[in-house]
């Protein structure tokens, strides 16, 4: 099994090395290189879990030293890291037949394989290492690879900006995380696994706290959850395989992997719980109202990891892999989906300029129906199996973040409602009107997703026969049947009707569509303001050492007006009783979560 | 065979023979061919002589030997000094071997003496094993760079070489008064940095003495607020200049550091260790946000040299703190400079390349080269994200070690220091996005005639090379450190020495 693993790193590697190399515009055997090796890992990957002993596998070399502190290299196999480098695999694999149709004429494509292969392989180290600090290389390596295929076009301006304030964002997490390194090293004296989980006693509370606010940041939830929706500037491929299925998820994955060390430190417990509640709500929130289609989708991307991080939180790790599992392919499919509405869109990405696009292709409509119908958690698909048992289980922990999460499967139900609506009710513009054509790779790969996740449920739940992953028992507390006794499924089911039908009558009267920005869209502008702040800071600081006196007045008297003037844009363009309530309820939920609720 | 693993052949040679070639090639300048079997074979006996340098010391850790020319001026050479003089070897080489290839920079005889002759001046530092010795070593390596620079038709660059002079010959000025009256007791002949470092062989000294040795490496390094000297002379000096000077002569201070002030004075460290925490906390995070408003490619990453270096006097001040672990301060300083050299040499090699196709340093200017100079792209990404630190590289190592060494005794500073994380990023990422993504400016004077080259043959050997480096260090930091750690171990034992004496 061990074997299987390493074979897979190996192979990852080769591919990555041949791949990485600059090449003379496009270049078939590059492509060709790395969608063969590409195939072979989920295999590997699959064999790997199939000779899986059952028992966590330690491999560690010694790697260097300093002074005390001894770090070894290695990895760590268990049901996590298998799932994971199960999904990572897959989801990559398919991406990776998608992207030859979706970048069918762009001279850079060997550049994107490549990049394509170097986030496997850093994500694979992610979640294979067995010591913090590898973790921590693989946990850059995918913020290096998020900005470089980010940028991937680089000329266009919004991708260059997106990609940068993606990556400092992460970069602010990384110095917390950094941070919470150094502790660790200091009280536990050693940074691998094992050791690190079982010193509850001896590590210091904040040291946790550092690292959650660190996976906070990477899985983009409130208040650093700014840089994911910018992300969605880059190819639509990299927005299914990094900014939703995996990852955004490596935040969850080491919160996973901290859940001993979690379950004795309840103000970070309480936290995440008070963050994830948080992010699920505003998230959805915005996502009903956004005008972007993978926007939307990235909205709800960071909903469902706040789902995850409840989970986590009220410790139940299996249910958040489960979840993070379940997840990660329907959000692929969605994103693929929405990568093909794009290019028959002419690279469009507004809603209103997409409206009626489904409904010349028939596959498209399917798979993303799939999508939805998993989204939203309809029962016989995945999302309601690994939705299902969080909510109802948050229901023992404490009565607010039920309320929450309920809150926020309905708006789910609302904003898939509304993306429907749009992209399959609502009439096409007349330019738009000849049927789509996907290129053939692009249609099997979403063939070959669509059919992954209606798989999914029955694969996963071959759980005595092939695997024996802990996360699986929570798909056989839900049954079918049960849904009669639950009515919130049908509240979602009918709230998505509905939305779909209200997107349906406000298009055809636009002058009900939405024009004020919700909170979370005045956070980011506030981030973008606090930078041009401290970049203003920065010249006038270096006027003053520069010694040149015009330009510092120059700067004084410009720089406060520029402030002032953005202030004033944010504060206009917002709807004041839309903040107000928003923070009203942001205060009441943090309060009742700090003194009423139970953290179980 | 023996014989040259003697250190009375290899030791001496290392500073003496590429005196002689020096000599050589300033009197052969006028003979291209002559000069160019000189180089090869300069470049072959040095290396030669460097890998048997370090066979030996491999069995014996500590070599001694007087020189060929001066009887009783005697060379030193332990683990510490061989990693320095490998980084000059390497840095003066390539360069050697980027003038010889280049069309366009001055390659005449006069420049490829300069080279021998500073690296003579800094194996000379690094090895000479006497207290005057180090002076003049110190003070002479500034003339090659000083000639160097100034040599350029240019006012501005005569400025920026005064400047430089200035400063760091004002730092070698107080260098000396310390160390005459640290020493003026004592007869000539033991005045051994080797045997001054053993504790109690000190003679007694004023409380000021040893500000005036620390201020002189201050200067070197150079530590805000005593910067101010560099980014003009690396804005004025020319591709390979800027390379010798940010890689080479910013390490003596270091070295200088290590050797001297951190062995010698380690309770007055102390007394000065809040002041220099400060100053290093101010060098990091408040030189960086400069560097980030910098609108020149080459002050830009002259500016975040600087703030890396604060990294090195950080660490070293917290071996004079009681209960740090001194070795490894030693390993994170050593590690911080070796990998700074690398980094910062390809770094001015590239934007020394840059500026040979398109004569401009605006970043304003530059843009959109990502699809014309795809190797180029690919080189620059991979040094700028070492520059920032990412894991796997040699910058991670080097901060790495540096915070872990500290942060029992500062952890409030280490988190502020620790910002560099954002901050290092903030600034190579904006040479990155300005220089190569985005659409042509139209402002870049693309050559018509000729088209765009991306990386000529030797351009790629030497990027390749320096990358080579940096990934084996940030994969196997060992190599490093397990070649030091007997002396950082010895250092240690000499600092514990120190504070039981003074207690």
């Amino acid at each position: 099994m061990i074997a299987l693993i390493l074979a897979l790193l190996e192979v990852n590697t080769l591919s990555c090395v041949l791949a990485l190399l600059p090449r003379p515009a496009i270049n078939l055997r590059v492509e060709m290189q790395t969608t063969a090796l590409s195939i072979v890992l989920p295999i590997l990957a699959i064999a790997a879990a199939l000779t899986w002993p059952g028992s966590l596998q330690l491999v560690a070399l010694p790697w260097f030293h300093l002074g005390e502190l001894y770090v070894s290299a290695g990895l760590a196999i268990d049901a996590w890291s298998l799932t994971m480098i199960m999904l990572v695999t897959i989801i990559a694999t398919i991406v990776h037949i998608y992207s030859w149709g979706y970048l069918e004429n762009d001279p850079q494509r060997p550049r994107f394989f490549g990049l394509i292969t170097f986030f496997c392989w850093m994500m694979l180290l992610l979640v294979l290492s067995s010591n913090l600090l590898t973790l921590f290389v693989g946990w850059e390596g995918v913020g290096v690879a998020s900005f470089l295929l980010i940028g991937f076009w680089r000329e266009k301006a919004s991708a260059r900006q997106a990609s940068l304030q993606a990556f400092l964002a992460n970069r602010l997490g990384d110095w917390a995380f950094l941070i919470g390194l150094l502790i660790v090293a200091g009280s536990a004296g050693s940074w691998d696994w094992p050791t690190v989980v079982a010193s509850t006693d001896k590590l210091h509370w904040t040291a946790l706290l550092l690292m959650s606010f660190g996976a906070m940041t990477k899985s983009a939830q409130l208040p650093m959850s700014f840089w994911l929706p910018g992300s969605m500037e880059g190819p639509t491929p990299i927005s299914a395989l990094i900014h939703a299925a995996t990852m955004v998820t490596a935040g969850v994955y080491l919160l996973i992997r901290f859940e001993p060390l979690l379950a004795t430190n309840p103000i970070t417990q309480k936290v995440l719980l008070f963050v994830g509640c948080a992010t699920v709500v505003f998230m959805s929130f915005r996502a009903c109202s956004h005008p972007d289609i993978k926007r939307v989708i990235a909205y709800s991307t960071m909903a469902q990891l706040g789902y995850m991080m409840v989970a986590v939180a009220l410790a139940h790790p299996e249910m958040a892999l489960c979840h993070l599992w379940a997840h990660g392919f329907f959000k692929a499919l969605l994103f693929l989906c929405a990568g093909g509405a794009i290019v028959a869109g002419h690279h469009d990405q507004r809603l209103k300029n997409l409206a009626g696009i489904l409904r010349s292709s028939p596959l498209l409509t399917g798979c993303f129906l799939i999508g939805l119908l998993s989204l939203i958690g309809c029962p016989g698909f995945p999302g309601f199996y690994s939705k299902e048992v969080l909510i109802a289980q948050s229901e023992h922990a404490s009565w607010p973040v039920f309320i929450a999460l309920k809150l926020g499967a309905l708006l789910t139900g609302i904003y898939s409602g509304r993306l429907l609506g749009w992209l399959l009710l609502c009439p096409k513009p007349i330019n738009a009107l000849k049927p789509i054509t996907l290129p053939a790779s692009m249609r099997y790969a979403l063939v070959l997703l669509a059919a992954m996740t209606m798989l999914l449920i029955p694969f996963s739940l071959l759980k005595t026969m092939l695997f024996d992953f802990p996360w699986q028992a929570t798909l056989a507390q839900v049954h079918f049947l049960n849904m009669a006794q639950e009515p919130l499924v049908l509240f979602v089911l009918v709230s998505f009707l509905l939305s779909m039908v209200v997107t349906y009558f406000r298009h055809r009267h636009p002058e009900t569509l939405e024009k004020s920005p919700s909170p979370a869209a005045l956070w980011d502008r506030k981030m973008l303001t606090a930078t041009a702040w401290l970049y203003d800071s920065v010249q006038i600081l270096r006027a003053i050492v520069e010694r040149q006196w015009e330009k510092i007045i120059a700067q004084m008297s410009t720089s406060p007006l520029r402030w002032i003037s953005s202030w004033v844009l944010v504060a206009h363009t917002s709807s004041l009783r839309r903040q107000m309530l928003m923070l009203f309820a942001l205060i009441a939920i943090g309060a009742v979560m700090l003194e009423g609720g139970k953290v179980a | 065979m023996s014989l040259f693993y003697q250190p009375s052949f290899w030791l001496p040679a290392l500073v003496e023979v590429p005196l002689g070639l020096a000599l050589l090639t300033q009197f052969l300048r006028h003979n291209s061919w002559l000069r160019q079997k000189f180089n090869l074979f300069g470049t072959i006996a040095i290396v030669l002589i460097k890998i048997l340098g370090l066979i030996s010391l491999k069995y014996h850790p500590n070599a001694h030997a007087s020189s060929w020319i001066v009887g009783h001026c005697s060379y030193h050479c332990d683990r510490l000094s061989s990693i320095f003089i490998c980084l000059s070897i390497i840095c003066v080489l390539l360069t050697l071997y980027y003038q010889q290839n280049d069309n366009n920079v001055e390659r005449s005889g006069h420049h490829t003496a300069l080279l021998w002759w500073l690296m003579a001046l800094m194996h000379g530092f690094f090895l000479i094993d006497h207290l005057l010795g180090l002076f003049v070593f110190f003070e002479a390596s500034l003339i090659p760079l000083f000639y160097w620079i100034s040599a350029q038709d240019n006012q501005q660059a005569r400025h920026a070489a005064v400047k430089m002079f200035l400063y760091t010959a004002a730092g070698s000025a107080l260098l000396l008064i310390s160390l005459m009256l640290l020493c003026h007791n004592l007869p000539l002949e033991t005045w051994q940095i080797s045997r001054l470092s053993q504790p109690g062989t000190l003679p007694s000294y004023a409380a000021w003495i040893p500000v005036g040795f620390l201020i002189a490496f201050l200067v070197k390094i150079p530590l805000w607020p005593l910067h101010a000297w560099l980014p003009h002379a690396h804005t004025q000096a020319p591709a390979s200049a800027s390379v010798l000077l940010a890689a080479l002569m910013l390490k003596m201070g270091g070295y200088g550091m290590m050797r001297v002030v951190c062995l010698w004075f380690p309770q007055s460290l102390i007394a000065l260790s809040p002041a220099l925490y400060t100053a290093s906390l101010i060098s990091i995070v408040l030189i960086s946000l400069i560097a980030w408003g910098q609108s020149d490619l080459k002050k830009m990453v002259a500016y975040s040299s600087i703030s890396h270096m604060g990294f090195v006097v950080l660490v070293l001040t917290m071996t004079a703190q009681v209960g740090a672990d001194v070795s490894l301060c030693w390993e994170a300083a050593t590690m911080q400079m070796v990998s700074h050299g690398l980094i910062s040499a390809a770094l001015f090699f590239c934007v020394g390349f840059l500026y040979e196709r398109f004569h401009t340093r605006d970043l304003s200017v530059y843009g959109g080269l990502g699809s014309m100079m795809p190797w180029m792209t690919t080189y620059m990404t991979f040094f700028l994200l070492a520059n920032a630190g990412v894991p796997g590289l040699s910058g991670f190592m080097g901060e790495l070690s540096t915070l872990v060494a500290c942060y029992p005794h500062i952890p409030e500073i280490v988190v502020l220091v620790a910002s560099s994380m954002v901050l290092s990023a903030m600034i190579n990422l904006r040479i990155l996005i300005d220089v190569f993504y985005g659409p042509l400016t139209g402002k870049l004077p693309v050559p018509e005639k000729r088209r765009l080259v991306d990386c000529r043959p030797y351009e790629h050997h030497i990027l390749l090379s320096l990358a080579a480096g940096v990934l084996l260090l940030g994969l196997y930091p060992g190599v490093l450190w397990d070649w030091l750690a007997p002396q950082a171990h010895n250092a240690a034992m000499i600092v514990a020495q120190h504070h039981q004496g003074g207690v």
